[in-house]
């Protein structure tokens, strides 16, 4: 069961983080946009993204159980995706917050600035995690037989 | 080894956990703000009560404007003055009645964006066109260049009652205003009202004591119509 439920996370967490991406790529270079700042300053806030993907597809490729297997993990991942995606929406559908209409936009960049930093250390400490665990993962042991 | 791959284990557990909490805690957070600020106000009885009392008001601010008639007026002031005056009252009128005071009038749901706007109204069509640029020459009156002793003897009234009718909402606009940070809903002073309902309250009490204020001037204009100020 737990097994089906890690299948079905792993491929989630991969979905979930193009989404992620995408959405994010494109109110984060609106948002420069506006204030006329130069959009290649906003490569930073991409990079925990391109890193968490690399990862993934490591993960992926070569079948790392000590991830992929990981229920924890990949429920954590998933909560912070959802928490992105679920502000990704208030930023673009939320018609209760007072800046979106002074602002005259479609995008509520005020709102979505917020999110920006907390998303950044989260993804960071993610990728972090998903090194830590690729290191757990490795057996020494077989190594340190085969070097005797 | 082992030792160095249980500190590893502890470690990453340790900030999974950190990573988990705050994700948590976030999704709720902005769940909480989301429905916070969704929450409506429908409009009842002391709603409508608020609006007649405000429109009886006005109506009787028309009642003394229609008092003045240039031709037979032998009062202090001159009657050029006076038909100043009472195209100023007349304007306030006309701004108490905008468009959107009109339109929540007749709403049976209030949601926090008619609050916003109701607020703009008050700030723009009633302090801005009709206290400021109508009416602030009650503030400015002197012995030289105003003939009635009544309005100048309760000059440091009106002051202070156009000042408290400027600051009033203040507060509530930086708070409407910042409804898109979800520090919003951490703050004492929002967690424990009903944003809608207590700032729609909140606007529609200055209405009413800007309505005073008008109603105010505009007995005092009817008195030295009728002579009584002489």
């Amino acid at each position: 069961m737990i097994k089906i439920i890690n299948i079905i996370l792993s491929f989630l967490k991969m979905i979930m983080l193009l989404v992620c991406f995408v959405f994010s790529f494109f109110i984060i270079v609106n948002m420069y946009q506006r204030l006329d700042k130069n959009i290649g300053d906003s490569i930073y806030n991409f990079i925990p993204f391109v890193l968490l993907f690399i990862l993934f597809a490591i993960n992926f490729v070569l079948r790392q159980k000590s991830v992929n297997q990981c229920l924890f993990y990949n429920i954590t991942c998933c909560l912070v995706f959802a928490f992105i995606l679920f502000a990704v929406y208030r930023t673009f559908m939320d018609q209760n917050m007072i800046a979106i209409i002074r602002l005259g936009y479609h995008i509520n960049f005020n709102y979505f600035a917020d999110i920006i930093a907390p998303m950044r250390a989260m993804l960071y400490i993610l990728c972090l995690s998903n090194v830590l665990l690729m290191i757990d993962g490795i057996d020494f042991s077989k190594k340190v037989e085969n070097g005797e | 080894m082992d030792f160095f791959k249980q500190y590893i284990k502890i470690m990453n557990y340790a900030l999974m956990g950190l990573v988990f909490g705050f994700a948590f805690f976030y999704l709720l957070s902005n769940a909480y703000h989301y429905l916070e600020i969704r929450k409506d106000f429908y409009a009842d009885d002391n709603t409508q009560l608020l609006f007649n009392k405000i429109n009886e008001k006005m109506d009787h601010i028309t009642q003394n404007i229609s008092k003045f008639n240039s031709t037979t007026y032998s009062g202090n002031l001159s009657s050029n003055r006076m038909l100043a005056i009472q195209s100023n009252l007349q304007t306030c009128v006309q701004k108490f009645n905008n468009e959107t005071i009109q339109s929540i009038q007749d709403m049976k749901k209030i949601s926090i964006i008619d609050v916003y706007r109701l607020r703009e109204s008050y700030e723009n069509d009633i302090f801005n066109d009709c206290i400021v640029y109508n009416l602030h020459w009650t503030t400015t009156v002197t012995k030289e260049n105003f003939n009635s002793s009544y309005l100048i003897q309760n000059q440091p009234l009106i002051q202070l009652y156009i000042e408290s009718l400027r600051t009033e909402t203040s507060y509530l606009k930086k708070d409407l205003i910042n409804n898109s940070s979800y520090f919003y809903n951490t703050s004492a002073a929002s967690f424990i009202k009903h944003n809608t309902k207590d700032g729609f309250y909140e606007v529609m009490s200055s209405y009413n004591k800007a309505a005073s204020f008008v109603e105010y001037i505009s007995d005092w204009f009817a008195g030295e119509v009728e002579g009584i100020y002489d």
